[in-house]
Formats: C-alpha cells, sequence, structure tokens
C-alpha cells in the first residue's frame, strides 16, 4: 500500500523525473484494484484522464507554465459534480443522471491541471457511517476486505489510501471526511463551513454540508484545499474570505501550543475500544513532551450534541430532498394509472434506499406540526448553546483533540441493534459540523496489526492554518513516523 | 416530551414525507422510528433558557452578486436530460386533474 502525495507527484512532473502519463497510468493500475476489490470507485474515466495526462506532458514538453496541481491524479466523491459523468450520490434515484456542468470545486482542480480520474462510492446521498447503502454496492476496508471503510466518503479514503488518485474530494455533513479517513488510515480534512464552494454538490443538509478532502498526509490535504477554497458567485454561502497560502505558513512546533481535551470524551472512547482511547492518549503524551500543554475544557454533553445534528440534518435533509418527485428530478415509477400522489409516493419509495427513507421520516416528523417546536427548534437551541460552549474552550486553549471515532472499522457482519447504535459513531465528528468550524482527523500510531486509529484537531472559524500547523507537528509522531513514542508501528 | 411512535404516527409522516411504506416493512420501521425519535428526546434535557435558534454558522456572512446573466445551459443540453421533449416543453405527468 504505497502512497504518492500530491506534491511528491507533482513535483515530479515539474522536474521532469515523472512523466504525468505514467503517474496517471499508475494511479489508473491502483484505481482498477480499487474498484474491482473494494468498490470504492464506481466508474473510472480512464481515457480521458490518459488524454488529459498527455496534455500536461505536450505543455511541459513545449516550456509553457504548468498549473499547480498538473498531472495530479485525483478521484471525486460521486455527490460533487463533474461535467460529463454520472452523478448519483449513491442513489437509485438519480440513476442515469449525467451532469451537464463541474461543481466549483472540480471546476478549480481541472484548472490547476490536477486529473480527475473517477468517481468514489459512498453512502446513498451521503447519509452513513459506513459507506454500505450506496446503490453501487458496499465499500470494503483498504486492509482488512472484511471491514467497512466508515462513511459516508469512504469510497475516497479508501481510494486515497490504495494510491488511486493522490487525494480525494468528499463531502462532510456529520463526519463524512474525517470518520472514513480515521477507519482507513490517511488525513481527512473539513474546513471551515462556507470555506469551500458548494455550488455542485448534492445538498444533504445544507446548514452542515462542507466539501473536504482526503489526502495521504496534512500538507497534501491543505495544499488540495487551497486551490478549492475561496468565494464563488454560483454559492451564497461560500465566505468572503481571503484564502492564506497553507503550505508555508505554518511551522511544525508544538512549543506552548495549548491542546484542549474535552471532560468526558476519551472516557466515551474508552468504554468503547480501549485500544482508541490508549492511542490517543499515548499521542497526547507525546505531544506534551513535544512541549505541548494539556488543558481540560467543558463542553456539551456529547448525547445532547447527537440528537441535534440527527434532527437538524433529518429535517433539512427532508426539505433538500423533496425536490426528488418524479417529476422534477430522478427515478419516475414505471407503474401505470397512478394519479399525482401515487406518482410522487412510488416514485421516491423505488428511488430512496432504506436509510434514507428514515432519516426523511424523522425529519419530517421534527418539522412537523404538534412536534416542530419539541424537536426541531429544540435541536436548533441546543446547538446554539454547543456552539458557545466551544467558543468559550477556545478562550483557553488553541486547538481542541479528541478521538475521531470511538471505535476501529467495524465488520461487515456485524449487527446493530437500531440505527441509532450506528449514528453514535458520529459523536465526536458532529460537532464541528453543528458549530461550522474547521477539523481534521490524522493517523496515530497503532498497536501492531491494529487497523487505523485517527485522531481529531478542531479550531476556530477560518483558522485552517492552525489546525495544518498543529496537524503536521502531530504527524511527526504517527505511524510512518520513524521514532514514535505512541506505540508500536502498523 | 414523550411521543409514543405506532403505525398511525408513521403512517401519517409517510404521507407528509410523500413515501409508500410497503406493509412488511411497517413494524421495522415503527421500532426504528421509535429509536430515532427516543434519541431526539434527549433534545428535552439540556437547557436552553437564553440560546436563540441557530440555523446556520453564522460567521459565514455571504455578498450577494449583482443581478446579471452570467453563463447557463444551452437548450440541447437540457433537452438532453429531459426524459421527454416536445412543442418546445418538458413533457411532465399530468398534475392538474
Amino acid at each position: 500500500m504505497t502512497q504518492q502525495g500530491v506534491r511528491q507527484i507533482r513535483d515530479a512532473i515539474r522536474d521532469g523525473s515523472l512523466r504525468a502519463e505514467a503517474a496517471v497510468e499508475a494511479a489508473l493500475l491502483r484505481a482498477r484494484i480499487a474498484h474491482d476489490r473494494h468498490a470504492a470507485l464506481v466508474e473510472i474515466d480512464e481515457e480521458a484522464a490518459l488524454e488529459a495526462a498527455r496534455a500536461v506532458d505536450t505543455a511541459r514538453d513545449a516550456g509553457r507554465t504548468l498549473g499547480p496541481l498538473a498531472g495530479v491524479p485525483v478521484t471525486i466523491k460521486d455527490n460533487i459534480a463533474v461535467r460529463g459523468w454520472s452523478l448519483h450520490a449513491g442513489s437509485r434515484i438519480l440513476e442515469g443522471y449525467r451532469s451537464p456542468f463541474d461543481a466549483t470545486a472540480s471546476k478549480r482542480l481541472r484548472d490547476a491541471g490536477a486529473i480527475l480520474l473517477g468517481r468514489a462510492n459512498m453512502d446513498e446521498f451521503g447519509m452513513g457511517s459506513a459507506s454500505t447503502s450506496g446503490v453501487a454496492g458496499a465499500v470494503r476496508h483498504p486492509v482488512d476486505l472484511a471491514c467497512v471503510a466508515g462513511g459516508s466518503s469512504g469510497g475516497s479514503a479508501v481510494a486515497v489510501a490504495l494510491g488511486a488518485g493522490a487525494a480525494s474530494l468528499g463531502t462532510d455533513t456529520g463526519g463524512s471526511v474525517r470518520l472514513p479517513a480515521a477507519l482507513c488510515g490517511v488525513v481527512g480534512l473539513k474546513p471551515t463551513y462556507g470555506r469551500v464552494s458548494r455550488y455542485g454538490v448534492v445538498a444533504y443538509a445544507s446548514s452542515l454540508d462542507q466539501i473536504g478532502v482526503l489526502a495521504p498526509s496534512v500538507d497534501d490535504a491543505a495544499t488540495i484545499l487551497a486551490t478549492i477554497a475561496g468565494p464563488c458567485p454560483h454559492d451564497a454561502t461560500s465566505a468572503q474570505v481571503p484564502v492564506p497560502d497553507w503550505r508555508t505558513d505554518a511551522d511544525a512546533s508544538l512549543e506552548g501550543v495549548r491542546i484542549g481535551v474535552p471532560r468526558g470524551f476519551v472516557e466515551r472512547a474508552r468504554a468503547a475500544d480501549a485500544v482508541v482511547a490508549d492511542a490517543f492518549e499515548a499521542t497526547l503524551a507525546a505531544a506534551v513532551a513535544s512541549g505541548a500543554q494539556r488543558i481540560e475544557v467543558e463542553i456539551a454533553d456529547l448525547d445532547a450534541a447527537i440528537a441535534a445534528y440527527y434532527v437538524i440534518a433529518t429535517a433539512e435533509a427532508s426539505t433538500n430532498l423533496s425536490r426528488y418527485d418524479g417529476v422534477r428530478y430522478g427515478h419516475r415509477t414505471a407503474v401505470p394509472g397512478v394519479d399525482l400522489a401515487q406518482l410522487h409516493g412510488k416514485s421516491r419509495s423505488e428511488g430512496f434506499g432504506p436509510e434514507v427513507q428514515r432519516r426523511i421520516l424523522l425529519g419530517t416528523f421534527a418539522l412537523s406540526a404538534g412536534y416542530h417546536d419539541a424537536f426541531y427548534e429544540r435541536a436548533a437551541r441546543v446547538r446554539a448553546r454547543i456552539a458557545a460552549t466551544v467558543d468559550q474552550a477556545f478562550a483557553t486553549c488553541d486547538v481542541l483533540a479528541m478521538p475521531t471515532s470511538p471505535v476501529r472499522a467495524w465488520r461487515h457482519d456485524q449487527a446493530f441493534d437500531d440505527p441509532t447504535t450506528v449514528y453514535a459513531m458520529d459523536a465526536y465528528t458532529v460537532l464541528a459540523n453543528l458549530c461550522g468550524l474547521p477539523a481534521l482527523s490524522l493517523p496515530v500510531a497503532a498497536p501492531a496489526g491494529s487497523l487505523p486509529i485517527g485522531l481529531q484537531l478542531m479550531a476556530p472559524a477560518f483558522d485552517e492554518a492552525r489546525l495544518i500547523a498543529v496537524g503536521r507537528a502531530f504527524e511527526s509522531f504517527g505511524p510512518g513516523a520513524s521514532s514514535n513514542e505512541a506505540g508500536g508501528a502498523r | 416530551m414523550t411521543v409514543h411512535v405506532d403505525e398511525a404516527l408513521l403512517e401519517q409522516v409517510a404521507r407528509l414525507s410523500r413515501l409508500e411504506l410497503a406493509e412488511a416493512d411497517k413494524p421495522g420501521l415503527v421500532r426504528d422510528l421509535a429509536a430515532m425519535v427516543a434519541l431526539a428526546e434527549r433534545l428535552g434535557d439540556v437547557d436552553v433558557e437564553g440560546f436563540a435558534p441557530m440555523r446556520h454558522p453564522n460567521f459565514a456572512y455571504a455578498e450577494l452578486r449583482a443581478d446579471e446573466s452570467g453563463e447557463t445551459l444551452d437548450e440541447a443540453t437540457l433537452r438532453g436530460m429531459a426524459p421527454r421533449f416536445g412543442a418546445g416543453g418538458f413533457v411532465v405527468p399530468r398534475v392538474v386533474e
């Protein structure tokens, strides 16, 4: 499992030691494995990728200036539009739909010279923590095929872990970039809400959705983010905030960095998977030994955060997904002789999978007369309270640290009592979405033979620079480091 | 607020959701919805006195762009995306009886 980073490939193409065509051919070889064995990719655009790579080589041979990502192969989650590609968001209801335009993020990658390899598999509409609900089948873990990859951007995480592209764009509504990154042993970066345009992203929950990056290293993720971030005239929620150069303005020292660890968070992971809690503690100890200061902070109760997240996300989803009615968008039932209500009902029930239908039901319930105030309104107020406690925490610390997931990758055949058991996997990740804050998951040292473990860092709004700087420093005692104090090598 | 989730409530919500549930799926969905609603009921335990509802992360102030027409899709592309096209318009199922 060799990962070649974004900057490594780009620099090699630039200095002539690597042809873009060769880089793309190597990535395509791995993409086929990601597709055939792991169901991580649902479509590979081989011909166009090779053609674009040859164009980069021709440009270089002719001495023309290359784009900042010239020749770097990337994959794109199946809910981010790429011109000419199918766009299914893992759902049967969008089968047959082909996007006539590029999402802003796809376009910015393309304009920078990146090579778009193919579409990554996902949970239907991003609604899942395991990448098992997509219409193209369950994604399989890069190390152990019997295990899940995490979700909902599981295809992106597996593609990156296997080297099928140097990075992947995912989306993160409640942890969908960070959770699969943690479970698959790669870096997942969710920027501040509004940092990246959502134009061309299939909407799930509009006050929470954000495009994120999965990559082999923090630097690679930062390089891709720098390309796709910034204001966009097509998305009124994209923030008018300048994008700094994250690649150069951060040093990797932890000296004096105050790391806030929310009270009770590690204990919660310990109850679920002690190995995760131990790996987190060992990494924090290494950070403290490198000069960081550990501070205990008080943040809202995680069960309330999960409840607020699931009510808000499903309420917004029930509204966003009302457009798939068999007339304006999506699959239309073939059953003849139906009236309009039946046309809607049949088209939607045939097109949406069971988890999407469950979430639409909960969201509709939370918005319905008689329940709206006690559920949706209440959730929005709990959200405000949580955001206030997180704000307060940042008065005493520079970053927050916690496990990304309470557990490591679980087996495909593991049975869960009801959907809420799986929702608890998002306990640590939903906070950043509720508050709109940037967050990063990076792999930490795990015991020999263990599946990967992730650590999550969160920073104040629009301070990705801080997140990236601290994340880089943490990488120095991660699984790839030669001397690690946090445990055995993976 | 404690909500009793039964088949009548499920059917009411399904109707509002424009979903046509299969009879065989209903008992399982009542169970799942009850578990999800029970999770949501934990919101009642949080003291939210003094907190106004947060609809979105409120620091992301966006500027409206000028009201000028820009790049759009051409008619041929739009036609290609429609299941049926005729007499200069999209052909859709009858929506007014």
